[in-house]
Parts: C-alpha cells; structure tokens; sequence
C-alpha cells in the first residue's frame, strides 16, 4: 500500500500549462523525476520529464496515430491496442520497478501521459502504488498561443484539442486522488498550492513548503507566466472560444470546491457539446484532404502499370489464361465499385475511377 | 448569331424540369439523354456528351460534382486545359450547326462556366445562363424516414450537414461564375406551379423564341411534362439537422439568390454580399478542418490504404497472369517457373484476403 513516503505522481496537463513548475516543485520537495531531460532554450530550467517515459509515449502514440492534443473524441478507441500490449506492460513495469527500488517517490511528467493513464495505473498497482494525481489548469488562450509560439501549431486546432484532452483528463481521473491546480495561482504562491497538493493527495513534501529559505523560491519566478489571459486578436471562432471557455470555468469551479455530482453533470454536457461541435466539423471539413499527394502516387503507379502491360501484350496469349485473368480482373472491377459507391473523400475518387477503367476488358 | 442556353447551379433543384420544358417548347437540347430508356426516352434531358465531358474534369482535378470545399472551384480551372477546350468547341460546332437555339442543362457546369462563355465566344454563339433556384432545405431533402431511429441521429445529421455544404459551395460558385453574363434565375418552385409566366420573363431576358405561343396560352406539350405533384411538401430549416453556422451563411445566400432572381439576375449589393458569405463560408470551413484536423487525416489514410490495397492486388494478378502466359501449358513448364507463378499466386490472395478484411 502506497505510504506518504513511497509515492508516485503523475503530473497531466498540456505543455506551457505549468506542469513542469509543478513537476519541479515537487522534485525540489522530495521528488524524484528519473533521468530527466535537460533543460533547453524555450524552458531554460528544463522540463522535469524522465526521458525514458517521453521517448516511450512519443513512440507509442506515433504507432497508433494519436496527436499530444487530438482533437478527436474517439482518439482513446485507438488506444486500445498499445493499452492491452502485453509487452508494453512489462517493458514499462521493468523500468518503474528499476526506479522505485532507487528512489522511493517518484514524479513523472509528460503532456502524453493522459493517453497512457490507465497502464500507468496498473502497472503501479502491481506494484504496490496507487498514483496520485496533479491536473494543471491554465487558460486555453493562452496554453494554445503560447504553443503556437514555441510549437508552430494551429491555434483553432490547439484549442480544440486542448478542449478534448483537459474533458478527458478530467473523466479519466475521477475517483483517483487528484488535485487541480491554476497554474497563475501557483505561481503566485507556490507554498498554498504545494500545501493543498500535498494534503489532497497524501503526499510528504521534505522540505515542507513552510520551511524558508526554500529552493522552491529561487526556481519559481512570477515572469514564467508569459501572457495575459484572454481572447484578443485570437484567430478561434466565437463558437470555439465559448466552449474553451465555459470548459476553462467547470474545470475551474473543481480545482476550487472539488468534486459533486452537479458539477460532474456540467462536464458531461460540455463533452457532449465539444463531441456535436467536432461531428459538425468534420461533417463539413471531410472532402478536405490532400489530393496532391494521392494523386502523384496513383500516377506512379500508372506509369508502372503501363510499362508491364505494353510487355504482356507481347507475350503469346493463351486464352483459357487470358479467361482467368479475366475473371479476377472482373471480381476486382466489382470491389472497386463497391468501394467508390461507399463514402471514400473526394480526392481519391479520380485515382480509384481511374484504376476501375484501366481493370476494363 | 445562335445562342447557347446553359443550365446551371446546384443539383436536385429542377434543372430537368427546365431543360425538358424548353425542348417541348421547340429548343434544341442534343441527345442522347443520360437516363434514357424504352419508358423514358427522354431521360433527364441531360446531354451524354456534357456529363461525360464534366465527370472527366471532376476525376483530374479530384473534385466531387458539388464539390463543399471552397478551393475546389481552382482545382477545377487547373485541368481546363487546350484539349478539353478543343473538345467542347468541336461539340458546340456540331450542335449549333443546325441549330439556332442550343440548350445544355448540367449542373457540373458551375466548375466551368468560364470554359463555356470563352469557347462559346470562340465558335460564335451568344451566351445565357438559366440558373435554377431551390431552398437548400428542400435540395437536401429530410431524411427524417431514412434515418428515424435516434441512434441515427448523428448520420443524418452527417448528411444534412454534408449536403447543405455542397449546396452552399456550388451556389456560391456558380452565381460568382455568371456575373457580367446574360443570365436568369428561375425558381423551381415557380415552374412547377405556373410554367407559362415563367417561360414568358426568360424569352424577354434572355431573348428566346419559343414555337408556341406562351404568353397567350396555346396548348403545349409543356402542359403535361410539367407535374405540379413533383412539389410534394415543403421542407424548411427546421426539418433540418444543420449545425446553426451554417444554416446561418446558406440562408443568407438563399435570400442574396432570390433577390437576383426578382432583379433579372443583376443586383450589385445581392452580389456583394454574396461575397461575404463566401468569406464567412471559407473561414467556417478552414475552421471546421482544423477542428476535425486529427479524425479527418485518420479517414483519409484508411481510405488511402483501402484504395492502395486494390491497386496492389490488380497488380499482383496482372503479374501472375504475365507469368502464366509465358510459361505455356504445365508439362512443358520449367519447374522455376511453377515456383514464381504460385508465389505470384499467393500474393495475389493474401492482397485479396487484406482487402476483404477492411
């Protein structure tokens, strides 16, 4: 059983929502964040991940195509293949084993962990833990602006995947010892939030965040926080910016008065509107697709196509072989149009009439 | 000089009904017809030769007939190139030959209408585009009866939505593409309800001549092609399941179009503010792409691999077939060639196995 002094957290919340502050405050308390990356211009001090678990997630959610801040609602259905992969499992608990036997409370921190949640929770319970978790909280004006900065993402997609992921990590912490804490107020006063933090969660902080002088003091700067809340200028329609929001106030109101029943039905009908707004807007945006690209490969192979029947034709033809071919070239010609007949994007239409002509007789 | 009618503008909204009515009214539309058969011999009064020429044109440039994304009208003018325009010159010699008033109704022309109006000039005829109006509601039609259990609410919301932004862009489109020409606007709902009146407003703006006297009341064939009944009920917004952005940008454009048609198709503040709702509707669908971003790249490779998975499996039988050919019958093959023949073989099923599976 989990203990104040052994103890893992996992720190969630997107990057530049101050989840490496967080991260470091406790690693200044007691914590250790196991082979952490060192820090790098855009965040001087680094950025408190172990590089083991960033390297790990980056790979895993490439295989299965999951962006850091997807902004599909369905995205964890494509989880469910690396969840259930027997020797992720194992690869992951070899290496929480190695680094609780070295170190008794651990803090881990990466903005993909939400995706991994329920291994994490796992694997740490086979192995005695029950994590504890930290939500950051920071306006999405300003995690998406800031990220448009130093990541050169969308701004509109960054919302909206900011939208998604912070409903799911709320969903996906229910019932687990969690704290949400506003990144402005940590920043203000690292002490009241440490402190609450580590009552939420049961949590020994040495040095406690009353001792002074504390390291905590010189690593938390006030100037971190680099932009003013707030919407202007901002390039994200009104219908977006509302439900960023109406999300940033409901998250708001349980990192301030905790959970209740009310205010988890409040979240729910925000996943159900961020799910109608994101059906609505690929239902709009679905011909949307990069037809350059498809097109360019169906001509290559084209071209190829081409040069092997200019070479068959000369071959001496046998006509119980040339039935055969037929037949399979017919079948072919019937899944092609089964195929154009369901809904396929605009874009590959051309390419695949294309290669139903070329099956004619 | 002759004159070309063109019938444009979106799908679904009459644009049969008209092209059958002039021809009754002694226009020349050229056949053969698109959905002609023994009962129906007229089909949709639809040239073979324009859908052919149109549905090539939409296959280059990777563009559905109504197209909903706001780049697809330039796509549609990279693959308008001198072969196609020598294509359609040579079929509007042929049909104007001997005939002064020539009609091709085919709503996939708002992608070329340019095209039309420079060879149109080329071989000599004047120019009129009828465009034909119809609530984007009732195009759409409900699918309320398709889909009417709640489980399907949100596919028929899929499609109302889909289809709404098609009717958009391709309005959008196609009244930008007609501005400065002759041209009408004729609402469906109108010809089907008093056809005489209608026929009457477009011989005065477009200078037509019919081989009956309209405007008079003489019987006409037109009397029984046109059925009143093909009204049925009216669908409005509210049989709709349109997420309210966009009802908003398409009803704006519905009223835009109506006050064209009352103008006699020019009304330079209509056509302004038809300007802006291609703006809105731009930034709407920008938006919408950097919401879905992450699902609709997903949907696009499955499909990508879907459509790779055929090409790979033709290609496999093209090369089993290659190779039985080449090594004649089986005793008098060498034992090499057995060998490749049923590897080729067996790609080919496994390729057939991956695809049956998706």
């Amino acid at each position: 059983m989990p203990t104040p002094d052994r103890r893992i957290v996992l720190v969630l919340g997107p990057g530049r929502s101050g989840t490496s502050t967080m991260a470091g405050t406790l690693a200044m308390s007691g914590f250790d964040v196991p082979h952490a990356i060192a820090g790098k211009e855009s965040n001087p001090s680094g950025f408190y991940e172990p590089r083991w678990v960033v390297n790990l997630h980056k790979r895993l959610l490439r295989e299965v195509d999951v962006r850091t801040l997807d902004t599909d609602p369905d995205a964890m259905d494509k989880m469910a293949p690396v969840l259930s992969d027997p020797e992720v499992r194992a690869e992951m608990r070899t290496w929480l084993e190695a680094r609780l036997a070295e170190h008794e409370r651990l803090v881990i921190k990466d903005p993909r962990l939400v995706w991994f949640r329920d291994l994490w929770v796992d694997v740490a319970g086979d192995l005695g833990h029950e994590p504890g978790f930290v939500l950051m909280l920071r306006h999405p004006s300003e995690v998406s602006s800031s990220r448009s900065e130093y990541y050169d993402s969308r701004e509109v997609t960054a919302v909206a995947g900011w939208i998604n992921v912070a409903l799911m990590t709320e969903r996906l912490t229910q019932g687990s010892p969690r704290a949400l804490v506003h990144y402005p107020n940590l920043t203000a006063d690292w002490r009241a939030e440490a402190l609450r933090v580590r009552d939420q969660l049961g949590l020994q902080l040495a040095p406690a965040p009353d001792v002074t002088p504390h390291p905590v003091d010189d690593f938390i700067d006030p100037n971190l926080r680099r932009r003013q809340p707030g919407w202007d200028e901002s390039p994200v329609p009104q219908f977006l910016q509302d439900l960023g929001e109406a999300t940033f106030q409901a998250l708001g109101e349980v990192a301030d008065h905790g959970a209740s029943t009310e205010r988890a039905a409040r979240l729910d009908q925000l996943r159900d509107e961020y799910r109608t707004l994101h059906a609505d807007a690929l239902d709009l945006a679905r011909a949307h697709i990069m037809r350059d690209r498809a097109v360019a490969v169906q001509e290559a192979r084209r071209k190829a196509r081409a040069n092997a029947l200019a070479q068959a034709e000369n071959a001496d033809h046998g006509a119980a072989e040339r039935r055969r071919t037929e037949t399979e070239l017919a079948e072919l010609r019937a899944r092609t149009r089964r195929l154009e007949s369901s809904w396929i994007p605009g874009a590959l239409r051309g390419p695949l009439s294309r290669l139903r002509r070329r099956g004619r007789p | 000089m002759s004159t070309l009618v063109v019938i444009t503008g979106t799908g679904r909204s009459g644009t049969s009904t008209m092209s059958g009515t002039f021809h009754h009214l002694g226009l020349y539309v050229p056949g053969p017809y698109l959905g002609a058969n023994a009962s129906n011999p007229k089909g949709f009064f639809e040239s073979r030769w324009s859908v052919k020429f149109h549905k090539q044109i939409l296959a280059d440039a990777g563009i559905h007939n109504f197209d909903s994304r706001p780049e697809a009208y330039a796509a549609a003018q990279t693959v308008l190139d001198d072969q196609m325009r020598r294509k359609l010159r040579r079929f509007l010699e042929r049909e104007s030959a001997e005939h002064d008033q020539v009609v091709v109704k085919d709503p996939r022309t708002v992608w070329t209408q340019q095209l039309w109006r420079e060879v149109a000039v080329d071989v000599g005829l004047e120019i009129r585009f009828v465009s034909m109006l119809r609530h984007p509601a009732e195009v759409v039609g409900s699918r309320t009866t398709y889909y009417s259990r709640t489980t399907d609410l949100e596919r028929r919301r899929s499609y109302e939505t889909f289809n709404v932004a098609r009717w958009v862009n391709s309005s959008l489109v196609s009244e930008r593409g007609t501005r400065g020409s002759t041209r009408a606007f004729v609402s469906y709902v109108d010809l089907l309800t008093d056809w005489r009146p209608v026929l009457t407003g477009l011989a005065e703006d477009l200078g037509l001549s019919y081989d009956v006297d309209v405007a008079g009341g003489e019987p006409s064939a037109v009397d029984d092609f046109i059925d009143p009944d093909l009204r049925r009920h009216a669908v409005t917004w509210d049989d709709l399941e349109v997420p309210e952005q966009l009802v908003s940008v398409a009803d704006a454009i519905w009223k835009d179009l109506q006050v064209l048609q009352a103008a006699h198709g020019v009304d330079d503040a209509a056509s302004a503010d038809l300007d802006v709702q291609a703006e809105r509707y731009a930034r709407l669908y920008a938006d919408s792409a950097d919401i879905a971003h992450d699902a609709v790249e997903t949907e696009r490779m499955n499909a990508q691999a879907r459509v790779d998975a055929l090409a790979e499996e033709k290609q496999a039988i093209e090369a089993a077939a290659a190779v039985r050919e080449q090594s004649g019958d089986i005793e008098s093959r060498p034992v090499g060639a057995v060998g490749g023949r049923d590897l080729l073989r067996v790609v080919a099923s496994r390729a057939r196995r991956k695809l049956s599976r998706r």
